[in-house]
């Protein structure tokens, strides 16, 4: 007989429920492997008409650790041990390989166990933390140059572009002042030698006209310039918070 | 059934049949589905939830060669039943004046 059993359905949940700490796999599977001996499961299929594929039913168990069981009782847990029968607890007889489903003891008393969730979160965060904190320091000689350089690169940029504008202002205003001094030297002129004094009244207006058109082109680039570094700025402003609440 | 069973329902659906007797994993299930439609697997996050919030307990009994896990309802489960309780019949009768049926 080459058909999967619910041992193999079994061993396949254990396997999707790989990232649960082990108190919580081990549970969850002790739950099910009880469950499918008392349903008379036998094979593979029999265990998945009822309990669904070993990867739905893993999400189930997996999505329930994750929101609502691990929460910390309120009361501490020695409640549990109230319970216990003197001498129960270190009955030694046939322990089941570490499951929580531990010792069967001769008598019929019953057992209590604590919750077992109580140190779960503990231990599945804590790790987690560890190796964050130790990936953020491997990080740090790559990281620091490389947001420094990104910060050198932002402000080069800001600047080249703070040069260009200003050298362009400065040629209007060069064009605008030339233009005024031709035309007043243009008038003075134009009464000692009228040929003279025509010739840099018109190269004045001239000029003045060219100032005119650069000083309408040098308006409509600052503020193109302006909105474009506003909106980078934004942009990498929405990135980091982002970021933040993607690390939260 | 259009209408879906939340959590707290659940819970007071579990304690109530707890209420009754200590019954293990695939008895209570059984017991469940007789009136409800609900999955196989919806009960374990239930008796996870509220084993977590101390309103049962489990111990293990040997049945047949292998150990059969056993669900008993603590004092705070019984009072969170009474409250389950109250909660409901007072929902109950809301939609009940909502939905024009006679108390």
């Amino acid at each position: 007989m080459d058909k999967a059993t619910k041992e193999t359905y079994l061993s396949e949940l254990e396997t999707a429920l790989a990232s649960l700490t082990e108190a919580d796999r081990s549970n969850a599977i002790a739950y099910y492997t009880e469950y499918l001996d008392d349903l008379g499961a036998i094979s593979f299929d029999e265990a998945k008409t009822s309990l669904g594929t070993p990867k739905e039913l893993a999400r189930q168990v997996k999505a329930d650790c994750a929101v609502k069981g691990l929460e910390t009782p309120l009361t501490p847990p020695p409640l549990y041990y109230q319970a216990v029968p003197a001498g129960a607890v270190g009955a030694p007889n046939g322990a089941v390989g570490g499951s929580p489903y531990g010792t069967p003891t001769g008598t019929q008393s019953p057992q209590y166990y604590p919750a077992p969730q109580q140190e779960a979160p503990k231990k599945n965060s804590t790790p987690k933390v560890i190796l964050i904190v130790i990936l953020a320091i491997f990080a740090l000689p790559v990281g620091v140059p490389l947001l420094v350089s990104a910060v050198a690169v932002i402000i080069a940029m800001l600047a080249g572009l703070a040069s260009v504008l200003i050298g362009f202002a400065a040629v209007v205003f060069s064009l605008l002042a030339t233009g005024v001094v031709a035309v007043v030297i243009g008038l003075v002129l134009l009464f000692s030698d009228f040929a003279t004094g025509l010739f840099y009244l018109g190269g004045g207006f001239a000029l003045l006209g060219v100032s005119l058109l650069f000083g309408a082109l040098f308006y409509k680039l600052g503020g193109v310039c302006v909105k474009g570094v506003a909106k980078f700025f934004n942009w990498i402003r929405l990135k980091l918070s982002k970021k933040e609440r993607g690390a939260k | 059934m259009g209408f879906q069973i939340t959590a707290a329902l659940l819970d007071a659906c579990v304690l109530s049949i707890l209420a009754r007797g200590d019954t293990y994993g695939y008895e209570l299930t059984q017991n469940l589905r007789e009136r409800l439609q609900v999955s196989e697997s919806t009960l374990y996050p239930v008796l996870r939830r509220l084993q977590a919030g101390l309103l049962l307990r489990t111990y293990d009994m040997p049945h047949q060669g292998r150990n059969r896990r056993y669900y008993s309802i603590t004092e705070q489960g019984t009072a969170q039943l009474v409250q389950f309780k109250q909660d409901w019949s007072q929902f109950r009768d809301q939609l009940n004046s909502l939905l024009g049926k006679e108390g």
